[in-house]
C-alpha cells in the first residue's frame, strides 16, 4: 500500500512539475529560435560560395531529466507498443535546446553561419534499472564568419 | 543551391494529444486485461477446487489451524457444563441431519459451539461448522437450530469453503507474483488470512443452494418445515447484538447472505406448497 501511495504521489508531482517545466521550456525555445533565426545552420559540410573565415568548432550541450510521470507513462506504453510520446517531447526539447546553445556559442564568436552541424544523443543513466533516466543532447558544428 | 533556414512548423515531433489521455487509456486497458486474467484464473480455481479430495481439504485445515483458532479462543471455546451440553446436543443434531444429506463417505462434519456473543454461524475448511452462542440464544426451537446447522453442513457438502479458499488464494498469488511479493512469511500470512475470510465469503447463489439443501434435510428430519424460518427471523432481530461484539474477522452473516425476507419467503412458499404442518420441537434450554 505504501509503495502504491508513493507511486501515485510521485507520478502526480512528476506530472504537474514536469508539465509546467516543459511548457515553460518550449515557450523559451520558441522565443530564442525566433531571436536567432538570422544565424543560419546547415548539415552541409562544404563551404557556401563567398568569402568565409572559420569561427572554429561551436557546440551546445543539454541534459534533461525524465520526470516520474513520463517514465510511468513510457512503462505503460512499453507493454502495448507504439509511440513513446512522453519521451518524444523530451528529446525534441533536448535537440532544439542544444541547437540553440550552439547558436549562442557561435553568436558570442561573431559567427553568421554554422555548417556541418551534427547532433549526438546519449542516455545518462543507461543500465541502471531503477534510476530515473536523463538524456544528453550535444549539437556541434563549424562556425563561419564573413 | 540556396542557403536558407525556413521556419520549422511545430508539432512534427511532439504529438498534440494530452499525455493524461494516453496514460489513462493505457492504464484502463491494462486494468481490463488484469481483470479478465484474474476472472479466468478465479473461475478456473473455483471449478477445479471441487476435485480436491476431502481428505486433502481436511489436512489443509489442520495445517492452517487459523480459521478456528481465531474464533475458538480460550474464552470462547465450549468449556463449562452448559456450553459443553449445548455442543453435545448440536453434534448429535448434526449427525442426524447429515444422515439425510447424502454426504460422501469420506466427508466428516465437525460441529462446534462457541461462547462468543456474535449472532453468527459459519462453515470452513475440513468440514468444521461453528455456531455462536449469540445466534443459538436467539433460536426459539430445535427446527431453527437444525436449519442453521443443515445450512452450514450443506456448505461443506457443496465444497464451498475449499472453492472460496482456492479462488482467494489463486487471485492473491497471481497478484502477489505480478506485484512481486516474494516474502514467504507474507505469503503464509496471506494464506492464513484467506483461510479465515473464505469461511464466509460465499456468493449469494451458493447461499441459496445451501438453503435449499438445508430445507430438504430439515424436512426429512421433522417431516415439516415449521419453525425453520425462525432462524431468519432471529437473524433479523439480532443485527444490533451482532455489531455489538466486534473483534471477529468475519463479515456479518447478514452481509453476504441474500436478503433475509427473500429467504423467509422462499422457505414459507415451500412450506405452503408442501401443505404439511407440524409443531416445532422445543429446545432443552
Amino acid at each position: 500500500m505504501f509503495e502504491l501511495t508513493a507511486l501515485v504521489v510521485l507520478s502526480v508531482l512528476g506530472y504537474f512539475f514536469g508539465r509546467h517545466a516543459e511548457s515553460k521550456h518550449f515557450a523559451s525555445i520558441r522565443a530564442r529560435e525566433a531571436e536567432y533565426q538570422s544565424l543560419l545552420v546547415f548539415t552541409e559540410g562544404k563551404l557556401p560560395p563567398g568569402d568565409w573565415r572559420s569561427g572554429g568548432l561551436v557546440g551546445g550541450n543539454v541534459v534533461i531529466s525524465v520526470d516520474y510521470f513520463k517514465r510511468l507513462a513510457a512503462g505503460l506504453r512499453a507493454l502495448f507498443g507504439g509511440r513513446l510520446t512522453t519521451y518524444e517531447s523530451l528529446l525534441e526539447r533536448g535537440r532544439r535546446e542544444a541547437l540553440l546553445r550552439m547558436k549562442e556559442d557561435a553568436l558570442r564568436r561573431g559567427a553568421s553561419m554554422i555548417i556541418n552541424v551534427r547532433l549526438e544523443t546519449a542516455s545518462i543513466s543507461k543500465g541502471q534499472g531503477d534510476q530515473i533516466g536523463s538524456v544528453e543532447v550535444y549539437a556541434y558544428g563549424t562556425a563561419l564568419r564573413s | 543551391m540556396s542557403y536558407e533556414n525556413p521556419e520549422q512548423p511545430e508539432g512534427i515531433n511532439v504529438t498534440a494529444e494530452h499525455p493524461l489521455r494516453e496514460f489513462f487509456s493505457l492504464l484502463l486497458m491494462l486494468l481490463l486485461i488484469v481483470a479478465v486474467a484474474l476472472t479466468v484464473l478465479s473461475l478456473a480455481a473455483q471449478s477445479l477446487a471441487r476435485f480436491v479430495p476431502f481428505a486433502v481439504e481436511a489436512r489443509i485445515a489442520e495445517l492452517l489451524d487459523g480459521p478456528l483458532a481465531t474464533v475458538m479462543t480460550d474464552e470462547t471455546v465450549a468449556g463449562d457444563a452448559e456450553s459443553l451440553a449445548r455442543e453435545a446436543y448440536i453434534r448429535e443434531l448434526a449427525v442426524r441431519l447429515s444422515g439425510h444429506m447424502d454426504l460422501p463417505a469420506e466427508m466428516t462434519v465437525t460441529a462446534r459451539y462457541s461462547n462468543a456473543e456474535t449472532v453468527n454461524a459459519f462453515a470452513t475448511l475440513g468440514g468444521q461448522v461453528v455456531l455462536f452462542k449469540g445466534l443459538v440464544d436467539q433460536l426459539p426451537n430445535e427446527n431453527a437450530l437444525a436449519m442453521v446447522l443443515a445450512h452450514e453442513i450443506a456448505h461443506v457438502q457443496l465444497r464451498h469453503p475449499i472453492v472460496a479458499m482456492s479462488r482467494g488464494l489463486t487471485v492473491s498469488l497471481a497478484l502477489a507474483s505480478v506485484f512481486g511479493l516474494t516474502d514467504n512469511a507474507g505469503v503464509m500470512q496471506l494464506v492464513q488470512w484467506l483461510g479465515v475470510t473464505s469461511a464466509l465469503s460465499f456468493s449469494r447463489s451458493q447461499e441459496r443452494a445451501a438453503d435449499a439443501l438445508a430445507a430438504d434435510a430439515v424436512l426429512a428430519e421433522y417431516g415439516h418445515l415449521e419453525g425453520a424460518t425462525d432462524l431468519f427471523r432471529a437473524l433479523n432481530g439480532g443485527a444490533e447484538e451482532a455489531s455489538a461484539s466486534p473483534g471477529l474477522p468475519f463479515p456479518e452473516f447478514r452481509a453476504t447472505h441474500p436478503a433475509l425476507s427473500e429467504r423467509i419467503d422462499v422457505l414459507a412458499q415451500r412450506a405452503a406448497a408442501l401443505g404439511v404442518s407440524g409443531q416445532p420441537t422445543p429446545l432443552p434450554w
